[in-house]
């Protein structure tokens, strides 16, 4: 379980918290979704999660974050990634650089955490099958198209096995295909247990795919709720968040006089 | 205003990225170009403005063969603007940044100035021409990017993958852009992965798949049922309104409104649908 | 007969190099192809927004900050998102690693390591005591 409890957060060096006395939760095997504006904060929140604020970059956190009961403070980074981990939007940022092939790329992880070569290799095959990237194994992970890299850098964090995942708008840069893949993935790693706090835009997606959604708005939490209750709530649209597709027509067609009846059947 | 000949255009020997591509495109169209990841998108539309030459095959703007034109000059017929804002940010202000291109056309100072003021009003930087691009969030720096290829008031305007990363307010500004260029009469071709914006904002939607053309139509005609196939082929899936607007047997409606309309005329219909007005 | 680069670094750090040090060897010899596409990319949006890098040397010498600019502060602007990344994956924790690679050590390489170490050897005490050998 990942909790956090009252944290506020400011970065070094600047006067004001991003981030406000946020209470958020995830269950083992739980997938919260984190919609928000994006100036609303939901990137330095996934930080403040994932422990690497102020782990790695600093700046004051109030409140506290407890990892399965252990309390994130003054652990070491490398102690948060047996742990957690974090992945971002831009996947050229999250290429080590220094793997010839997308098999090497993906098992550094797994062997940076010290495990044995037999480990590693579980793993990373794991990982490679979770999100369908046998085909592109041997490819240098340079050559890569954006939609390609992401998946990689996905696959890289998987292999770690950690009990947590955060992910900050992790299908930004893929087509339809790719974001139904990791998708699936993280269907099956929370089944597994592992809770995971995914920050998007695509409300679609989150709405096949989280339990609960949480809403953030000037670094405060304001909804948090079952995700059909969340993404249907009127309040979104202020939020600076698109409501799912079909909420959208819901209200459209309500708003035109159209009988809800008519349409709920072809909405399912 | 665009002609596109037997495009062919392979990558260091080996791959095929397009491969046969013939393409009309008339002065103030609207056009998508949609496709999976690796269909030749990327690859057609940077032929537009030269910094791709066909390996096979022709392509010219305006009449003229882009084949004897150089970057420079086919730059001021068809602005291009990319997908990562910071590959191309260098200005220490907003309305420096904006003004770079106008500038490359050697335009007069007044002109510059006037151009800028109105592109950064139409991405609604105006209150931030002095701030530091760093000093603004990566969405805001998108939508600069855009502002410095508007404002070289372009004939065609080409966008990739222009609502990546935005959200809601963001998007809501891209379909207003469009919208504006669509009435000032430009050119405006889109790559996009959002089949939503995609049926809202255009009136004709080119869908690759592998190098080539699979659809080229209305989106009426490209998210109609029977078109689904085609669209699955390269993984895309039709808009929601298109979904409803078969499963309730109401013919293609590919928007909201003409989904909404079809419901209010209580009858199968849905003709129009492409491209919002 | 030639090694890739990035493995021929972790076969070092198999050898005993510490796990930090092969890092930025091995980063650094990516740096260069990966700057190289950067630069790329930043030259292309650059040219489409009207940047003219195929005329006259002033308008090309005009070019040079728009070009470097973006290369320096986008590459300065990743590192802290890379490093962060970096962290994510365990980088930098402490003690042995089991690496995955082992370059293919035919016979032959061996004899030829051996050989050139014996030669070397050879080369030491000659210089030392003075005594070269002579060819016929």
């Amino acid at each position: 379980m990942l909790e956090l409890r009252q944290a506020t957060y400011r970065y070094a060096g600047y006067a004001r918290p991003v981030v406000h006395e946020v209470d958020l939760r995830v269950d083992d095997g739980e997938i919260v979704g984190l919609v928000g504006a994006n100036d609303s904060g939901k990137s330095t929140l996934c930080l403040v999660a994932s422990g690497l604020a102020p782990a790695s970059i600093g700046g004051e956190l109030k409140g506290t974050l407890t990892l399965d009961r252990t309390p994130a403070a003054g652990l070491r980074t490398y102690q948060l990634a047996e742990r957690v981990v974090i992945g971002f939007q831009n996947p050229n940022t999250q290429r080590s650089g220094i793997a010839a092939t997308v098999f090497e790329e993906i098992a550094l992880g797994p062997i940076n955490l010290g495990l044995s070569v037999t480990e590693t290799v579980a793993r990373t095959r794991e990982a490679i099958a979770r999100l369908r990237l046998e085909p592109i194994v041997q490819q240098d992970p340079q050559r890569l198209s954006g939609g390609q890299s992401q998946l990689v850098a996905i696959a890289s964090l998987l292999a770690m096995r950690p009990r947590h995942v955060i992910l900050d708008e992790p299908t930004a840069q893929l087509d339809p295909a790719g974001t139904q893949l990791v998708g699936e993935a993280l269907h099956a790693l929370a089944a597994a247990g592992t809770s995971l706090l995914v920050a998007e835009h695509k409300t679609d997606l989150l709405e096949g795919l989280c339990d609960r959604v949480v809403a953030l708005d000037a670094g405060r939490i304001v909804l948090d709720g079952p995700a059909g209750r969340v993404l249907g709530d009127p309040g979104l649209v202020a939020l600076g968040v698109e409501p799912p597709s079909h909420v959208r027509l819901g209200r459209s067609a309500a708003a035109a006089g159209v009988d809800r009846a008519r349409i709920d059947v072809a909405l399912q | 205003m665009i002609e596109i000949e037997e495009l062919v255009h392979v990558y260091s020997g080996e791959t095929r990225a397009v491969n046969g591509v013939s393409l009309s495109i008339g002065a103030g169209e609207a056009i998508a170009v949609v496709g999976q990841n690796g269909s030749g998108k990327s690859t057609l539309v940077r032929h537009l403005n030269g910094l791709l030459r066909p390996t096979e095959g022709r392509v010219a703007i305006d009449g003229l063969d882009a084949a004897g034109r150089r970057v420079a000059q086919l730059a001021g017929i068809v602005g291009l603007a990319f997908q990562d804002p910071d590959r191309q940010i260098f200005a220490g202000s907003v309305r420096a940044e904006a003004a770079f291109g106008p500038r490359n056309l050697g335009w007069r100072r007044d002109a510059v100035d006037a151009a800028v003021a109105e592109a950064l009003t139409a991405v609604g930087l105006a209150g931030e021409a002095e701030t530091n691009p760093y000093d603004l969030g990566y969405s805001s720096r998108k939508l600069l990017a855009l502002a410095s290829v508007l404002a070289m008031r372009t004939a065609v305007v080409v966008l990739d993958e222009p609502t990546t990363g935005q959200d809601a307010r963001g998007v809501a500004r891209l379909e207003a852009i469009v919208r504006s260029l669509r009435e000032a009469g430009r050119t405006v071709i889109a790559i996009s992965h959002d089949m939503r914006f995609v049926a809202e904002s255009f009136e004709r939607v080119v869908v690759m798949r592998l190098g080539r053309i699979v659809a080229d139509g209305s989106p009426a005609e490209v998210f109609a049922e029977r078109g689904w196939p085609v669209l699955r082929s390269t993984n895309l899936e039709p808009p929601l309104a298109a979904v409803v607007g078969a499963r309730l047997s109401l013919g293609s409606t590919p928007t909201e409104a003409s989904l909404v309309a079809a419901l209010v005329a209580g009858q199968p219909g849905g003709r129009t649908g492409g491209g919002g007005r | 007969m030639t090694t890739e680069p990035r493995s021929f670094v972790f076969d070092l750090e198999r050898r005993g190099l510490s796990p930090r040090f092969a890092f930025v060897a091995a980063a650094t010899l990516e740096a260069v192809p990966a700057m190289v596409e950067r630069a790329g990319v930043i030259a292309s949006a650059q040219r489409a927004r009207g940047l003219d890098t195929e005329g006259s040397v002033s308008a090309r010498i005009r070019g040079v900050l728009p070009l470097v600019g973006p290369v320096i502060v986008s590459s300065l602007t990743e590192v802290e998102e890379r490093s962060l990344a970096l962290e994510v994956r365990a980088f930098g924790r402490p003690g042995r690693r089991q690496l995955l690679w082992r370059i293919p050590d035919s016979r032959g390489q061996l004899v030829v390591r051996v050989v050139m170490l014996l030669g070397l050897a050879a080369a030491i005490v000659s210089r030392l005591t003075g005594t070269f050998p002579s060819l016929p």
